[in-house]
């Protein structure tokens, strides 16, 4: 029997084969697509940023950020050109790095007025810092001093979030679920978080960032992303609070004014082909979901959220620029480039 | 002056122009995207009197629609408007409409009524399932209570992995069984992938039904199998279950060559 008619005659719930974001122009009715809600909704180009793969490949888009100058960076783990430089229109400036084969989070700082960047590598199982023309710094390796981890290989940095007075924070996301403390100058400080299901701890610790938006206040916002919360720690890692967002398998949180902007990678049931991004307001309530369901809250609760339009593939990261435009970065999506939306 | 001002128009038309196209960003038509597949919320996938079936899908503008006859849900179907409740086996079919946007496809549910209790057969397994995924032991697969797509929910699922599981059922009497439906997880984005075969045995060992399953050729959707197995009608005290396994993940597949899992969470009779 035909392999997908028998699987469709035999399932309980089915919904055929994956399909690419994407589909075949018709042009008939043409209309811009408008996703997202409430304050926040975008138009969407899919060809921002396109190169030649010949030239300019890319595997995972993982993370992106905006530098001093105002241009977009983008991280792959292409060892051919790991960070790719464009301006807000997608033009190509610049390239480099050929080092980082893990290349997963990259978090820029401005230490001295200067640009710097800090890319979580797991692949070599540390955090390299480099200058924002890619020469390296200063490397974070693993934490063995901390007592947590037999090998190397059990340590898995994904992100890195730095404090106001240049404290670094590394998420061990993909590996035993850790968030390292170490000053500035590398001496591990504090450990805190590991694997479990109880507040304090996580299931895939995937991104980290300061929430600078209590200037007085700082905390650490840090993703579990497999129990779809956002947790809140104080930046000596005690457990403050979660945000529930039932159905987002969350990326890390990424602050612009006064909203957190979370690039989504799977939702609902966590299907291949899935995700969207969300956005939550000050009130840490999410108002727009472009290429997911509506938000809905009943007594204050988020109703289970879910894809419902086929734009994003596994969105991975966002970047939101001056101008409230949103670059995705997307996992697994077939080596596509980054999508900008244009928020309307 | 009159004879320069065609020329300064035309570079102001070719200026403005070129303006135009620097700044012109190609946005995409709500027309390119495909709308996603509702969510089925389902509060018993097996029943005994009645299962209430809830199709959900929250965008402006977009209607779902459904049939229970097997055939394909066109923008004739049956709307769905409020949750439906199923007082017997039925199969539906959900799909999203939007006049924006290419349909959905098609999601496929099926819902089972209990039509014999076997819960209290003596189960054995070998070999035991994954240390890693025990579930509830081997009891679970006869409890009728079923996973879902989510296999880290709850206690319901059984992995393994290797050549072959077989499942023991010793009932307290004699049963009578006309088939046998396996229900296994196919998950690949998890490494989960359905059994290559199953094969029932009957209380003298002899061969009494099977059922090959074709191998996948390309990532599918996640879902939950019922694998039918008919077997000749009759009375048994006891049958023995061969589930052949993947042994190794099809080339297509990033994880190619590495054994997957087959996910299993109920053995049911009719």
């Amino acid at each position: 029997m035909d392999r997908r008619k028998f699987v469709r005659n035999t399932s309980i719930a089915s919904a055929g084969i994956v399909s690419g974001m994407a589909h075949g122009n018709v042009l008939t009715g043409y209309k811009d697509v408008i996703i997202g809600h409430n304050s926040h909704q975008y138009k969407i180009d899919l060809k921002w940023g396109a190169l030649n793969s010949n030239f300019h490949p890319v595997n995972d888009c993982h993370e992106m950020v905006q530098d001093s100058q105002g241009r977009i960076l983008l991280l792959t783990n292409h060892t051919k050109n790991n960070v790719i430089v464009y301006d807000k229109s997608g033009k190509l400036l610049e390239v480099w790095g050929t080092d980082y084969p893990g290349a997963h989070g990259l978090t820029l700082h401005v230490e001295n007025g200067e640009d710097v960047l800090y890319i979580a590598d797991n692949n070599r199982h540390e955090v390299i810092k480099t200058t924002i023309k890619g020469q390296v710094l200063q490397v974070f390796p693993y934490p063995k001093e901390s007592g947590k981890y037999k090998t190397k290989e059990s340590y898995v940095p994904t992100e890195t979030a730095i404090a106001p007075n240049g404290d670094v924070y590394i998420a061990d996301g993909y590996g035993e679920q850790y968030i390292m403390h170490y000053s500035s100058k590398g001496e591990l400080l504090n450990v805190f978080g590991g694997r479990g299901e109880e507040d304090h701890l996580f299931n895939n610790a995937h991104g980290i960032c300061l929430d600078t938006r209590d200037g007085a206040n700082p905390t650490l916002l840090i993703t579990a992303r497999q129990q779809n919360k956002l947790k809140r720690f104080s930046l000596s890692g005690e457990y403050l609070s979660s945000i529930d967002l039932p159905g987002a398998y969350i990326c890390r949180p990424v602050i612009h004014g006064k909203d957190i902007y979370l690039a989504t990678i799977w939702s609902g049931d966590g299907s291949e082909g899935t995700g969207f991004i969300s956005i939550l307001n000050e009130k840490n309530e999410l108002v727009s979901a472009p290429g997911g369901c509506t938000p809905v809250y009943e007594e204050g609760v988020l109703s289970p959220m879910y894809q419902t339009l086929k734009v994003f593939h596994h969105p991975h990261d966002v970047c939101v620029d001056e101008d409230e435009n949103v670059y995705v970065a997307q996992w697994n999506s077939g080596k596509t480039y980054p999508i900008k939306l244009y928020r309307v | 002056m009159s004879a320069k001002f065609p020329f300064i128009l035309c570079c102001c038309i070719l200026v403005s122009s070129c303006n135009q196209k620097e700044v012109k960003i190609g946005y995409a038509a709500s027309k390119l995207f495909e709308l996603a597949t509702p969510q089925l919320k389902i509060d018993s996938l097996l029943f005994n009197k009645t299962a209430k079936l809830e199709a959900v899908f929250i965008m402006e503008g977009a209607e779902i629609r459904y049939t229970k006859d097997g055939s394909e849900v066109s923008t004739d179907a049956m709307l769905y408007e409020n949750p439906l409740v199923v007082t017997d086996a039925s199969e539906f079919r959900f799909r999203v409409f939007h006049p924006e946007y290419i349909k959905s496809k098609e999601v496929y549910t099926r819902l089972l009524k209990v039509k014999e209790d076997v819960s209290t057969a003596k189960v054995r397994l070998a070999p035991q399932a994954d240390k890693n995924y025990k579930g509830d032991g081997p009891q679970a697969l006869v409890d009728l209570k079923k996973g879902t797509t989510q296999f880290r929910a709850g206690n319901h699922w059984l992995g393994f992995q290797g050549k072959q599981v077989r499942v023991s059922l010793e009932f307290e009497k004699e049963t009578a069984i006309s088939k046998l439906i396996v229900s296994a997880l196919n998950d690949h984005g998890s490494w989960i992938f359905l059994p290559t075969a199953i094969r029932v045995f009957g209380d003298g060992k002899a061969e009494i039904g099977s059922v090959s399953i074709p191998l996948p050729t390309e990532v599918e959707v996640k879902d939950v199998a019922l694998l039918d197995v008919p077997v000749p009608t009759g009375l048994y005290k006891s049958i023995e279950i061969h589930i052949d396994l993947m042994e190794a993940i099809p080339e297509w597949h990033q994880g190619q060559g590495t054994a997957p899992f087959t996910f299993i969470d109920e053995i049911l009779v009719e």
